[in-house]
């Protein structure tokens, strides 16, 4: 009795994060739709900016420390490069990115919920549980893949269209390798919860 | 499946139900509808000779082997 309601409860905040994330996901497009119309409906400036890793970045003016003049540098961090006036093209490939990782999230969510729609009404080892905790699996890989190659493609185009003089930018494809391990390993659990229901079904049509 | 059981036709032969062959051999009527009907996945010798013991018959006259690639074919 307990662990149903756990799982009702549960079932009920899918549900808010699953119209949350439709929420989103409809502001992206309906975003996207009044800027194809009217480019100047965002104003970059308002923008959190993009997102870059710099290995190096020369600083022009020299820090002053015990009145001694010192060159100095900040080296491989993260950060996010603000640019004013930028051509807004960038912005949709930014909203590619945001809207895929949305979809991969809103897909999660959907298998989850029917997942705990079958556990609360007791149907535990079905091939259908197995499926949907097998494309959790596939969507987890992608989540850690394609948004990030979106990024990617996104800071090259960026990078080679602006030259900067004190500044080193590092365009590096960040695989997230631990989420792509929990996907595997998800998957893996899937594959064997199917053999597992397999086996009980050989089990049950042995006379 | 490949394996097509001929229980049927054994117990027409012996002029007995599944009902009777049933309560003679101690095995559920559902779990010899499912051999009768060919959705059974495996059988255990023990029932194979519960069953043979009680039809007077042989497992290869149970069981036939129906090779479906050589006959589509034909």
């Amino acid at each position: 009795m307990g662990n149903y309601k756990i799982l009702k409860i549960t079932r009920s905040i899918l549900n808010v994060y699953w119209y949350l994330q439709l929420l989103l996901i409809a502001t992206i497009v309906i975003i996207g739709f009044l800027l194809f119309f009217n480019v100047d409906f965002i104003n970059l400036n308002y923008l959190n900016g993009f997102r870059i890793h710099f290995s190096r970045i020369n600083f022009t003016e020299p820090l002053l420390y015990n009145g001694t003049e010192y060159k100095f540098s900040l080296t491989n961090g993260d950060g996010r490069l603000h640019i004013d006036d930028l051509n807004q093209k960038f912005v949709y490939l930014r909203m590619l990115a945001a809207f895929v990782h949305s979809a991969i999230y809103l897909m999660i969510i959907y298998f989850l919920r029917k997942i705990f729609k079958n556990l609360t009404e007791n149907e535990y080892f079905i091939p259908a549980n197995g499926m949907y905790i097998k494309k959790i699996a596939l969507s987890i890989i992608l989540l850690s893949l394609i948004p990030e190659l979106i990024h990617y493609l996104t800071d090259r185009w960026i990078l080679q269209s602006i030259q900067f003089s004190n500044v080193m930018i590092k365009n590096e494809f960040n695989v997230d390798f631990q989420t792509i391990l929990l996907g595997l390993l998800v998957f893996v659990i899937s594959i064997i919860f199917l053999r597992g229901i397999e086996l009980r079904e050989d089990q049950k049509l042995t006379i | 499946m490949p394996i097509i059981t001929n229980l049927d036709v054994v117990l027409a032969k012996r002029k007995m139900s599944l009902t009777e062959l049933s309560e003679r051999v101690g095995i559920t009527i559902a779990n010899l509808s499912i051999l009768k009907s060919g959705k059974a996945r495996a059988i255990r010798f023990s029932t194979l000779e519960l069953i043979c013991n009680e039809l007077e018959c042989q497992p290869g006259d149970l069981f036939e082997f129906v090779n479906e690639e050589a006959n589509a074919e034909v």
